[in-house]
């Protein structure tokens, strides 16, 4: 096989032979390429091909994050040879697909799927366009919950806090025992996470949206509030050098007992686990002050190229019916740690946190509160800026920077509005 | 040999030489001045990377780069790695040369040692400077506190105002090796006998250093500096996979600022616009020194 | 190396300062290799030696980057080897054309030296895709050799200028033709000059992350260097098989470095003597 190539090689680039794009059979293309989530996608796959047998779809890797992702989906259309489904985020990025032509309507395939109906309206709107869906939902990571130590909590008689003022209370008595009180990261944009609940609790659900819909100015009240808020109760409490964190270092930190709380998304579990920490022994949770039994989602969807041609086609909708599923969620979810979209899925076999976090989501669906993750939300310029303009205030928190950094946010989301690149979710 | 056989045997030679030069001439013409061209008419057109059309927009790209504050920073910043890359390595690399060239023992496993940072991938050399500035458990911060040092300990890659020092300390670490061998091999050819002449004549070790030496590393020092130099420009690697530009884009440089603005933000025209000034702006710090060689080597084989 | 002066104190002084040196240069190497072989709870503890080594890690390094180093191999040899000898078929007539016409068309080609890759990669993804060469080793190697021109050139011809005219003329008296004297003198004649640059092209292509996070995305394909860079950024960074993988990942081009070290030193001096 080795000398094959290489004979191919060499006539290649002897410029004798073209190469032949290999026709593929269907495939699923994703980054879950290691790990869990490889093994979630398996389990998804081994249920959608003994449920499909006469349509069995196979699945690539595309190394690295969404934004290879999009790189290899530009080949793929430039070639002609898109694969049946790939794996997107929601919002502005489906969007910007829709917008190019590349993606299909997939409201009749998956509507008559049990519980996709169902699903909580936050969800749904996000992968809606005009009314149509064009991505199934697959699975949910809480980003609001705040991970806590117990044995620190235990030592200093501290409650999981239920309101900002009773998080700055415990915030004191933490710091005054001389653990670090909230971890945080550089990088990414783990800083504007921690922000939501405050704008959560300020806007409510609906003006929330309206805010990612760039109808709300930064310089609202209520923004300023909120991000007042935020920083008196969780940026003035960031462990010391934060911005020279990643994610993962801070897990560490939090791992080895040193950081007392922790609100970077849920899939700190995981990490925990491989630790042998479990949740409600040695880590504990609470949902962030403020949302009043809202959670707030990250996650990951399935999409469907436009003009695939009839076979590939028919993969992908038997495909898409199998991953919306109650089944097929629940395969692949367990694998990874997170919880089903469809809420018609069961919790067997989730771990001690996912019980946990199927249970607050059970709840938060029940009252229509599942919000996702509003960055995704905002015209991909803007969410760049607010990512880095975060991260450089709260490392050097003031009234003056505050409102500076809003301000110059807010004529970037007028110049935005103007030339129609928000989204009215 | 007849007229006639020395004319066919110039013609010879110039079929020869065009054959030859023929290929690489292909190469360089795709590579090189279609890329480019291609690069420049994009960037007069703004284009998301997914949808089939360019829209045209002309010099906008050019005009908003021209007034974004992010661009200029990280102008700024390419301008501050020329000046680290043409003193810091250079002069460090010559000074070991210097040190090491003494016929001193365990020679060969000093030279790898100082050499091996150099052909070490960077991305691995990210990885490992990561972990060595790594704030609560990182070697440098660990090893200050062991000392007794802990009050200078800094966020290192996570404070605006460190951050591009601690990347360059890094590079210095990883660039270094190779002014090291070039300078090292520079001195084996500096004749034993100009120096012992020197000697006699009762010069001490610096001016013969100074009046002699350096005078012959003339060679090695234009070959460390063109290459220290088109690296500055070109600068990308080691910045994206340790800090990707951050924190908050204060590490930022054109080239990693193109490649956020291509493959983040997919403003594909905007990214093009700033390659071509990157391009601009390598062209008028490197032209002279292009130059330079092409005259210079003209002399020689006159 | 007489023992009367290895034993003065200026020399003893030299030979501190060397070996502090090289002790520091040597610190962050030491730190990958101590890390490469800790269990995950002693990881954090960064001057401890590993209370158990364990080779888990390059167990778990290898698979991850197993194959990509077995691409990087398949990519750098040839793309070495081409580009060598692409930029000396360049190098030669331009280190013996006289006059106006060799002086521009190698002026063109060092232009080449300050395009920063970055700006070519939109371009060069296109012309891949074009070709049907996108996401193929040999892709991989047209792209290494095409940019690899110019500073091949650069080099082999201040190189070819250390080889003395006079050599070119005896073969011609013996009837040796153009490119007769080429293949077979001028070239074997040459082989420091070629190692050094082999080894200097070697680096690049092999740390190459740019042309690899464009050219390549299926793991038949991808090089160590785009593998461990998805690592470096992945959500989840687990510094032992990171720092097993990068040490795998040296290992090749240490290897290379050390065979030829001596042609590559004696090259350097030619190719930068002039």
């Amino acid at each position: 096989m080795k000398i094959d190539k290489l004979l191919t090689a060499g006539a290649l680039s002897a410029g004798l032979m073209p190469l032949q794009a290999a026709a593929q059979d269907a495939q699923i293309w994703s980054y879950w390429g290691t790990g869990a989530e490889a093994a979630a996608l398996e389990a998804l796959v081994d249920v959608n091909n003994s449920e499909n047998a006469d349509t069995p779809i196979g699945t690539r890797t595309i190394s690295g994050n969404s934004s290879e992702m999009r790189r290899a989906m530009q080949v793929s259309f430039l070639g002609g040879t898109p694969p049946a489904v790939y794996q997107s985020g929601f919002g502005m990025d489906l969007k910007s697909f829709l917008d190019a032509e590349r993606i299909a309507n997939i409201d009749s395939v998956i509507a008559d799927v049990p519980g996709v109906a169902e699903m909580s309206s936050g969800i749904k709107r996000v992968v809606s366009f005009d009314g149509d869906m064009y991505a199934v939902p697959l699975n949910l990571h809480i980003i609001s919950n705040v991970f806590y130590n117990t044995a620190i909590f235990d030592e200093l008689g501290i409650e999981p806090p239920k309101t900002a003022e009773e998080f700055r209370a415990a915030a004191e008595k933490i710091d005054a025992a001389g653990y670090e009180v909230l971890g945080n990261a550089g990088g990414g944009s783990w800083t504007f996470y921690t922000a939501f609940p405050f704008l959560i609790e300020e806007l409510g659900q609906d003006d929330l949206f309206a805010f990612t819909s760039g109808e709300i100015p930064f310089t609202d009240e209520r923004v300023v509030t909120a991000f007042q808020e935020w920083t008196d109760t969780y940026v003035d409490n960031y462990m010391e050098n934060w911005s020279g964190y990643s994610w993962a270092d801070t897990a560490a930190q939090f791992a080895q007992g040193k950081v007392a709380m922790y609100q970077m998304g849920d899939w700190l579990s995981a990490y925990l686990a491989d630790a042998g920490w479990t949740a409600g022994e040695q880590y504990d949770f609470f949902s962030a002050p403020g949302l009043d039994g809202a959670v707030v989602v990250q996650m990951d969807v399935l999409a469907k190229p436009s003009g695939l041609d009839e076979a590939t086609s028919a993969v992908a909708d038997a495909f898409l019916k199998t991953a919306s599923g109650a089944e097929g969620q629940l395969a692949f979810n367990v694998k990874k740690g997170s919880v089903a979209a469809n809420p018609e899925s069961t919790d067997e076999g989730y771990s001690a946190y996912g019980e946990l976090a199927y249970q607050q989501i059970q709840e938060a669906t029940a009252a229509d509160k599942v919000i996702p993750n509003p960055k995704f939300l905002f015209p991909t310029k803007l969410d760049e800026e607010i990512k880095n303009d975060t991260i450089a205030y709260a490392q050097d928190p003031s009234e003056e920077a505050l409102m500076e950094m809003l301000e110059k946010l807010d004529a970037m989301r007028v110049e935005l509005e103007d030339a129609g690149e928000f989204i009215k979710w | 040999m007849t007229t006639n056989s020395r004319g066919s045997l110039k013609r010879e030679k110039t079929v020869t030489f065009a054959i030859f030069l023929a290929l690489p001439l292909i190469f360089f013409l795709t590579a090189y001045v279609y890329a480019v061209g291609y690069t420049g008419w994009l960037s007069l057109h703004s284009w998301d990377g997914l949808s089939p059309h360019w829209d045209w927009v002309g010099m906008d790209n050019y005009q908003d780069l021209m007034g974004s504050s992010r661009f200029w920073h990280s102008l700024v910043n390419n301008l501050q790695w020329l000046v680290f890359y043409l003193i810091c390595p250079t002069v460090l690399g010559l000074a070991l040369a210097v040190l090491v060239d003494g016929k001193l023992k365990g020679e060969g496993i000093m030279k790898t040692l100082i050499f091996l940072p150099y052909i070490i991938t960077p991305v691995a050399v990210a990885a490992v400077w990561r972990w060595i500035y790594m704030p609560a458990d990182g070697l440098l911060t660990s090893a200050l506190e062991g000392v007794g040092l802990g009050g200078l300990a800094q966020n290192w890659l996570g404070d605006a105002g460190i951050v591009n020092g601690a990347l360059m300390f890094a590079a210095l670490w990883s660039a270094t090796g190779f002014a090291f061998l070039v300078f090292f091999s520079g001195l084996r050819s500096v004749p034993v006998e100009t120096i012992e002449a020197a000697r006699i004549d009762g010069a001490s070790s610096w001016v013969i250093f100074w009046r002699v030496v350096l005078p012959q590393l003339w060679p090695s020092t234009v070959l460390v500096l063109g290459l220290f130099g088109i690296e500055a420009m070109r600068i990308f690697d080691l910045i994206w996979s340790m800090t990707n530009g951050g924190p908050a884009r204060a590490s930022e440089v054109l080239a990693t600022q193109l490649y956020d603005v291509a493959f983040t933000t997919f403003q594909m025209g905007e990214a093009s616009a700033i390659g071509i000034v990157q391009l601009l702006l390598a062209a008028a710090l490197i032209l002279p020194y292009i130059i330079y060689i092409t005259s210079h080597v003209e002399e020689q084989s006159e | 190396m007489s023992v009367a002066t290895s034993l003065s104190p200026a020399r003893t002084l030299r030979y501190a300062l060397a070996i502090l040196v090289c002790a520091l240069f040597a610190v962050p190497l030491l730190l990958a290799l101590n890390t490469s072989f800790k269990a995950p709870d002693e990881i954090y503890r960064v001057f401890s030696l590993p209370d158990n080594p364990t080779l888990e890690n390059y167990r778990i390094g290898l698979s991850q980057v197993g194959r990509s180093v077995l691409n990087s191999l398949m990519i750098t040899i040839p793309a070495v080897a081409l580009s060598v000898f692409i930029g000396s078929m360049a190098a030669y007539p331009l280190s013996m054309m006289r006059g106006r016409a060799g002086r521009v068309i190698y002026f063109v080609l060092l232009t080449g030296m300050f395009v920063p890759f970055q700006i070519v990669q939109i371009p060069t993804f296109y012309i891949a895709r074009a070709l049907g060469i996108y996401n193929t080793i040999p892709g991989l190697w047209l792209v290494h050799v095409a940019y690899g021109v110019p500073i091949c050139t650069f080099f082999m011809r201040n190189f070819f200028a250390t080889v003395p005219r006079s050599m070119y003329e005896a073969a011609q008296v013996d009837g040796c033709g153009t490119a007769g004297y080429f293949f077979k003198i001028l070239m074997p004649a040459s082989f420091s000059g070629i190692a050094a640059l082999a080894i200097v092209q070697s680096r690049s292509v092999w740390n190459d992350l740019l042309f690899a996070m464009t050219l390549s995305n299926s793991d038949a394909t991808m090089p160590v260097t785009a593998k461990l860079n998805g690592f470096v950024g992945a959500i989840q960074v687990q510094y032992g098989p990171l720092m097993a993988s990068a040490v795998i990942s040296v290992v090749p081009v240490l290897v290379a470095f050390l065979l030829f070290q001596k042609a590559f030193v004696r090259g350097l001096l030619g190719g930068s003597s002039k």
